[in-house]
């Protein structure tokens, strides 16, 4: 079976293997780390899958005994979820989640995958720089597992670790400072990866690789990449400031009795931080929609500067809304209202992103290849996961949703379905040339519209029942009269989650088959026009044997040119005109 | 595709668009509300409702239908969206989200605020009901002043987990936490507020119907914070009174009868002044969160933290 030509020469087997290895985990090739990020993320995508089953199982039958992992996981209660391990259940799936599993796959392992191949470099500014973050990463990664399993508890303040919950004060164990460290340590892994595809796109572009020429998806993961090198060093101010207060009795978020400080300073730090990150783990995903949806249209993306102004603009406002997530901390009206007007003011940009997605589709001839399938998801979740943030944008019907399941309903629309389908838009695209082999379309049709019904299913009941007033969180939410009328849609809610955990074992089965017996992808499986189609599948260490030369902008599809001339539709970034 | 793969795709895509539109409109109601002031809020739902709706059909029936009519293969037009009337198009979307749906939601919930927060003016309404609310790891501790009307005097009514107010008059709450962050949550009043460590947050109601309710804390507290529940029983105003002043009373008798007690027990003749405990510490009285204006500022906070005006007056009945 081909494998292109950057698989080395066949040599015996035994002592090269040990070698063959000793290079892979060493390598500095950005493709290779690319791969490691993926794995590693896929694998943390599934622990927290896990976990967030393990917690649903609880809100569909209380107190029961789990099955399968139960007597595993909780052997002390019978098998049933304590509220103890239930409040670390939370805490680590939305840290895993976040940290360990979306930005590994979408930044890690696309960003530095992409940004090379797609400006036509030989690879990142820094190789080096490269691995190492991978591997700081990969630290980070062991020291969240570890945190896990540590005696007197995992961490359990939630994954934003609101303090004094998460000081000695109320969690004197040691899970919940390895936790931090971990957090410490992958915020420096991100900060070294973000600045180093920032200073690629910067330095690396080809000849003729303009700022008004790259694709959207570079657009994306370089915006994510600025915002990550801005805000990333926030959260590790706060985490080291929780971390101090752990370790050294600091006191920075200690009042009244307890210290001198103040525990609503680390919700501003956090927020600074937390809300940029939704918009550094969606607009990579924004960048790869206005990209595929063109390709997939067989034609151009709809005003171009438009979809790259709109995106700058929501980066620029990205710091200054966050204040959002603190309206019912007792902000004071003026300041209440200056953070809503900011983030209402973001439906702005999103509209003009998503109605230019709609303009490319108008009037294109559409292919509804797998990965387009995602693509169009990606959209549909994107659009209810905006329009239900309005309610929360605005401060009095905030008052009633805050800290409800509409909240976790909404954010996981944005942050777990648009950019899960869109990490598996970019999966199932940049498959063939990741690997250089191609995937079933059997099972990667089952796939889609197995993760894209139950995601949408999943999200939606969660916000019906946010919005009857359900608050997060909760062990046993039926202790509530008024919450008891709730137990039949938390019980369908939770089945759809486990149907949609169920249906990633196809993508599984799917994924390793594939790489061990999949057919050999073709260079440009899909007609595209940007330039990491135009080397082989998988591209050899150094990318680009001759460095291209960059004559047009990425979508040059629907070309009339290219119609009369070459028979084909479409001209990619570097061919000369015909 | 086949016809059989095309039906289980539109099953599929029809499952998922109709889903959360039945959801949301079918399925969930807010909790019937019972205060005087909550209709604001459940105004600003019902007509954003509208607006978002069309927005949706909008969005998504032009999805629908550019995937129905731009189906390939067929002849794609060269057009990269530029002119003058292509960018019309993303622009009036916005303009119109922008204008009319964030604007219906800002204004209204500015002017609708102005209402919501004004604790300076209801805590001055002389009928107004105070109530100093701590939070802690897994109660609520209400502390009302009784028919003196001032808080820490020995008249002052403590309970725990079960609040009594009355109806038709309204409610000045002033928040505080001893330990964790937790959130005072009122869901058929439309309340809700954080009770941070080391600062003291207000926030009023007015309740329009009688009956028990529930109290809930919305922040996540700890292993029990599903446990963290208690009742707000809405009473009339006669059986309120009556209820403060026998509580009170209550609390008076208690209290003559320990210093009675302390009298008896006390040493004879001693050359020393009664040994003084340390006041305790975390607590704060009502005066420190009442002064500058309104709801208390993120940016006054630092006046509000511990020195003075957190510690707890001596005597107060407990």
């Amino acid at each position: 079976m081909s494998r292109g030509a950057g698989g080395g020469a066949g040599s015996p087997a035994g002592q090269s293997a040990l070698r063959k290895l000793a290079r892979a985990l060493t390598s500095t090739d950005h493709k290779a780390i690319a791969k490691k990020y993926l794995w590693a993320g896929l694998v943390f995508l599934a622990i927290g899958g896990l976990l967030a089953m393990v917690m649903r199982w609880q809100w569909a039958h209380p107190g029961e005994p789990v099955p399968v992992v139960g007597q595993l996981l909780f052997s002390a209660s019978g098998g049933a979820v304590t509220p103890a391990s239930y409040t670390s259940l939370f805490t680590s799936h939305g840290l895993i989640m976040i940290f360990f599993a979306i930005t590994p796959i979408l930044i890690g392992a696309f960003g530095t995958f992409c940004i090379p191949l797609m400006i036509g470099a030989q690879n990142l500014a820094f190789p080096r720089l490269g691995a190492v973050s991978f591997w700081l990463f990969a630290l980070s990664q062991a020291l969240a597992l570890a945190s896990l399993v540590m005696p007197a508890g995992a961490p359990a303040s939630g994954w934003t670790m609101y303090p004094p919950m998460s000081t000695t004060a109320a969690d004197p164990g040691p899970g919940q400072t390895v936790m931090i460290a971990a957090i410490l340590t992958t915020g420096a892994a991100s900060i070294l990866v973000a600045i180093n595809h920032v200073t690629t796109v910067i330095t690396q572009r080809a000849p003729g690789m303009t700022w008004g020429r790259l694709p959207l998806t570079v657009w994306g993961f370089w915006l994510a990449a600025v915002l990550s090198a801005l805000f990333l060093p926030v959260l590790c101010v706060a985490t080291s400031l929780l971390f101090l207060d752990r370790v050294a009795d600091a006191g920075f978020f200690l009042a009244g009795a307890k210290g001198a400080g103040d525990p609503l300073l680390y919700q501003h730090l956090f927020w600074i931080f937390g809300h940029p990150e939704v918009y550094i783990l969606i607009l990579p995903v924004w960048g790869i929609l206005g990209d595929l949806l063109a390709v997939f249209a067989r034609k151009p993306a709809f005003w171009y500067r438009g979809q790259v102004g709109a995106m700058i603009a929501v980066s620029s406002m990205s710091g200054l809304v966050y204040g959002h997530h603190m309206f019912q901390t007792g902000m004071g009206p003026m300041l209440g209202g200056a953070f809503e007007v900011l983030t209402l003011a973001i439906s702005g940009p999103a509209v003009v992103l998503y109605v230019n997605w709609l303009c490319t589709l108008w009037g294109g001839s559409i292919r509804f290849d797998v990965p387009m399938l995602f693509v169009l998801g990606t959209m549909f979740v994107f659009g209810v996961g905006g329009l239900t943030g309005l309610y929360l944008g605005a401060i009095t019907t905030d008052i009633h949703l805050h800290d409800t399941l509409w909240v976790v309903g909404h954010f996981h629309l944005i942050m777990a379905a648009a950019t899960f389908l869109g990490s598996f838009a970019a999966i199932y695209y940049w498959f063939p040339k990741l690997f250089g082999r191609a995937l079933s379309r059997p099972l990667s049709l089952v796939h889609f519209w197995g993760s894209f019904v139950l995601l949408v299913i999943t999200f939606s009941l969660m916000l019906s029942a946010g919005y009857e007033g359900q608050p997060r969180r909760l062990y046993d939410p039926f202790g509530y009269d008024f919450l008891a009328g709730l137990e039949g849609i938390n019980a369908v809610t939770s089945y759809a989650a486990f149907a949609l955990g169920a249906v990633q074992i196809v993508f599984v089965i799917n994924f390793v088959g594939s790489l061990v017996r999949g057919p050999a992808a073709s260079d440009d499986p899909w007609a595209a026009t940007t330039l990491e189609w135009s080397v082989p599948s998988p591209p050899p260490e150094e990318n680009f044997s001759v460095t291209p030369v960059v004559r047009r902008g990425p979508h040059e599809l629907a070309s009339p040119e290219a119609v009369a001339r070459l028979g084909r539709d479409y001209l990619r970034q570097d061919e000369e005109s015909p | 595709m086949t016809s059989g793969r095309r039906f289980f795709a539109a099953a599929a895509l029809v499952a998922a668009v109709v889903s959360p539109g039945v959801a949301l409109a079918l399925g969930p109601s807010l909790p019937p509300d019972a205060s005087a002031e909550g209709w604001r809020i459940d105004r600003l739902f019902s007509s954003t409702h509208v607006l978002v709706a069309l927005v949706a059909v909008v969005a998504f029936g032009g999805l629908a239908l550019a995937l129905l009519r731009y189906r390939g293969p067929r002849a794609a037009s060269y057009s990269h969206g530029t002119t003058g009337r292509a960018i019309a198009w993303p622009l009036a979307a916005a303009a119109f989200v922008l204008l009319v749906v964030d604007g219906n939601l800002f204004v209204t919930s500015t002017l609708d605020l102005r209402t919501l927060t004004d604790v300076r003016a209801k805590a001055e309404d002389p009928d107004a009901v105070k109530i100093q609310l701590t939070a802690r790891q897994w109660s609520w501790e209400a502390r009302y002043p009784g028919p003196d009307d001032t808080f820490g005097t020995a008249q002052d009514v403590v309970v725990t987990d079960h609040l009594r107010i009355p109806v038709g008059r309204p409610v000045v709450v002033q928040l505080a936490s001893v330990d964790v962050v937790h959130a005072l949550n009122l869901p058929n009043f439309r309340v809700k507020l954080q009770a941070i460590p080391g600062r003291i947050g207000s926030v009023w109601f007015q309740a329009e119907k009688k009956g028990r309710f529930e109290i809930a804390c919305a922040q996540h507290c700890g292993t029990f914070h599903y446990k963290m529940r208690g009742v707000l029983e809405v009473v009339d105003d006669d059986t309120f009174e009556e209820w403060l002043a026998r509580e009170a009373d209550d609390a008076v008798r208690v209290q003559q009868e320990r210093d009675r007690a302390d009298a008896e027990e006390a040493p004879p003749r001693s050359p020393w002044p009664r040994w003084e405990e340390p006041p305790e510490a975390g607590a704060w009285s009502w005066e420190a969160g009442l002064e500058g204006e309104g709801a208390p500022l993120l940016e006054r906070s630092s006046e509000d933290r511990p020195a003075e005006g957190h510690r707890d007056e001596p005597g107060g009945a407990r």
